[in-house]
Order: structure tokens, then C-alpha cells, then sequence
């Protein structure tokens, strides 16, 4: 049937088609050369990106863990200072620790006479307390100068309160100012002290 | 993957449009993709123009080993030319059956041009534009094509159509 030329060419060329052999080894081809392309194209990629990840991981996480160490100290400090301002009653009174000991039978430790000189500190009895979830006692002591103070004591737990000074290494105690206070935290035999003192 | 199934079975018929017969027109679209895949790894924004563009390089480069490229006599932009466009095509009444008896013995350059103006639909000029030739070359081979499409059907007016 006689049709315009150009209806005539588009349907002579519509009707050329690659045999499906042919398609098939066409699309075979490109599959492979897309495979031989991806590590030189998208290698220098995840190598760049494997590098940026250790580098953050190098970096960021001893800083994180500073970060961490330092929040729990915070969190220590906090917490033994609202409790020293809450001024709750004490449960057992006395004036030395083998005085109180006996109350404080519940603890799980024994609490310490510490190490740190205390000149002219006269305690005045203790409470329960808690500290980061642990058991705790709350000692209640007046200073040289008649302030009060309050003297935490708990087992250590590295994991929990996080690295702090060791006096029995020689180290110094952590000071911290938290709402008006000073906290002294350290750790002595194997317990955390946390000192309140009011300046 | 850079050509799906339906672009390789557009590059093939351009592919058979210049080669003028299948089995050469299958080993020039293999040997075009197998080009295209080695290029350096850039996006292309048209693959299929860029296909093209390497599938008539290629295949001049085929044909001047054998013969001159098929646009080798052109230049002839006289005033009759510049009278006469690809919508002189458009008068030519052809069935499909002659035209695929006369297809083969067309050169590659004239398949090439009814290609670009049945299938892309171009203008003489665009078709110049993209072959890379001028426009006077195109309009020449417009007008030797359609005198061998009347000849080739003996009586002028079974092939040309009813114009008025």
C-alpha cells in the first residue's frame, strides 16, 4: 500500500529490530563494564568515607569520654549539694564514727575515718542517703569555723562515678563550685567521698 | 546501564540507516556501546546523542577504508536548492515494500537524512546542524534523493503524490 514517504520510512525502520541474542549481549556488556567502573568510580568514596569515620571515632570518642567523665563529676556535685541545702533530719547523732558505725549497718561498707585532715571538725551524726543510685551515707560535721558541712561516703564504682582522684596515690580531691558550694570528690580505700563545704 | 532495550533498538536502526543492513548495522551499534562504556567516567546529560555522534564517526571511519565518505561530493548550494527543503520529501508516495527494495542501494548519507527527517523529524538545516555538514551539502542530497526515488519507481507519478 502506497503511503507518504515518511510514514513509509518510520514504518520500515519500526520494523528493524535487534535479535534478542544481540539485546541480550548489548546488556550483558554494559552489566560488566558498570561492574569494572563502580570501585574506581565510587572507591576513592567509601575510602574517603572509611577514613573520615576513623578520624571522627580517633577524635571524638576520648573526647566524649572526657566529656562523659566530666558530666558525671557534675552529676556527683549536683547531687550531694541539693542534698547537704535540703538539710533533712539526721537519724543517728554522735561525734565519732565508731559512735555512728553501728547505725549504718545496712550499708555494705564500712564508713571511714578519712585520710584528709579535718582540723578542728566536729561531727555531728548521720543519715541514709543515696548518691547516683547507690547506697550512701550522709555524714553531718561543723568546721574549724562553725559552717556545716556534709560528708557523702559510698562504695566506688568506676563504671558509675567515673575516674576520680585517688588520695591514696597522693592525688588531690576534684573541686567543683555547685549552687554556692564546694565539692570536694575523691576517692579513699575503695569508697567515694563527696565533701559539701559552704565558703 | 546506559542504554536500555529500547534505546539500543533505536541506536540500531539509526545504525541500520547508515549501514543499510542488518547484520552490519547489529556489529556497529555492539561495536558504538563497547565505545561509549569506555569513555572516561563522566555523566552524560544524553547518552543517545552522544552514541550517535560516535556511531557516525565510526562508521566513516569504516567506510574510508574501504571508499571516500559518503558526503564527499557535496557543495552545490545553488539557487535551485535554496528553493527546495525536506518538504519536497513530503510529496513522495512509497509503500513500505518499495521502499525496503530501494533502502540497500541508497547510500549511507541519504539513508542518514531520511532518518533524521522521518524519525527526529528535522528540518534540512537541523539535520546539516547535526551531521555536521552545511546545509546546502543536505539540500543537494534532498533533491538527488527524491529525482532517484521517482526514477527508481519508473512513472513520476506513482511516486510522486497527488499534488495539486
Amino acid at each position: 500500500m502506497k503511503s507518504p514517504l515518511k510514514r513509509s520510512v518510520n514504518e520500515h525502520l519500526e520494523s528493524v529490530r535487534l535479535e534478542p541474542s544481540r539485546l541480550r549481549e548489548l546488556e550483558r556488556v554494559q552489566r560488566q563494564a558498570a561492574a569494572r567502573r563502580w570501585w574506581p568510580r565510587h572507591g576513592w568514596a567509601v575510602a574517603a568515607a572509611a577514613v573520615v569515620v576513623a578520624a571522627i571515632t580517633v577524635v571524638l570518642l576520648p573526647w566524649q569520654a572526657a566529656v562523659d567523665d566530666a558530666d558525671r563529676a557534675v552529676a556527683i556535685a549536683e547531687e550531694v549539694a541539693v542534698q547537704h541545702l535540703k538539710r533533712r533530719p539526721l537519724e543517728v547523732r554522735g561525734a565519732t564514727i565508731a559512735a555512728v558505725e553501728d547505725y549504718f549497718d545496712e550499708l555494705g561498707f564500712r564508713l571511714l575515718d578519712s585520710l584528709r585532715a579535718a582540723p578542728g571538725a566536729e561531727l555531728l551524726g548521720g543519715r541514709y542517703c543515696s548518691v547516683q543510685g547507690v547506697i550512701a551515707a550522709q555524714l553531718r560535721r561543723r568546721d574549724a569555723a562553725g559552717r556545716t558541712q556534709s560528708l557523702f561516703q559510698a562504695p566506688y564504682d568506676a563504671a558509675r562515678f567515673g575516674p576520680l582522684p585517688d588520695v591514696g596515690n597522693g592525688e588531690a580531691p576534684r573541686t567543683l563550685q555547685v549552687r554556692g558550694l564546694n565539692v570536694d570528690l575523691w576517692v579513699e580505700r575503695g569508697l567515694l567521698f563527696a565533701l559539701t563545704r559552704e565558703s | 546501564m546506559l542504554f536500555d532495550r529500547d534505546a539500543l533498538n533505536r541506536l540500531f536502526r539509526y545504525a541500520y540507516a547508515l549501514s543499510g543492513n542488518e547484520a552490519a548495522a547489529a556489529d556497529l551499534l555492539q561495536d558504538t556501546v563497547e565505545r561509549c562504556l569506555q569513555r572516561p567516567p563522566r555523566p552524560l546529560a544524553c547518552p543517545e546523542a552522544y552514541a550517535h555522534r560516535v556511531m557516525r564517526n565510526r562508521y566513516i571511519d569504516l567506510r574510508r577504508r574501504r571508499e571516500a565518505s559518503p558526503e564527499h561530493d557535496a557543495g552545490d548550494a545553488d539557487a535551485e536548492l535554496l528553493a527546495i527543503d525536506t518538504h519536497c520529501l513530503e510529496e513522495l508516495i512509497v509503500s513500505r515494500d518499495e521502499l525496503q527494495q530501494v533502502w540497500s542501494r541508497l547510500d549511507a548519507f541519504e539513508r542518514e537524512i531520511l532518518y533524521y527527517w522521518a524519525v527526529e523529524d528535522m528540518t534540512a538545516a537541523q539535520i546539516a546542524s547535526t551531521l555536521g555538514s552545511r546545509r546546502g551539502t543536505v539540500l543537494s542530497r534532498i533533491h538527488r534523493l527524491r529525482a532517484r526515488l521517482r526514477a527508481e519507481f519508473g512513472d513520476p507519478g506513482a511516486v510522486e503524490g497527488a499534488t495539486p
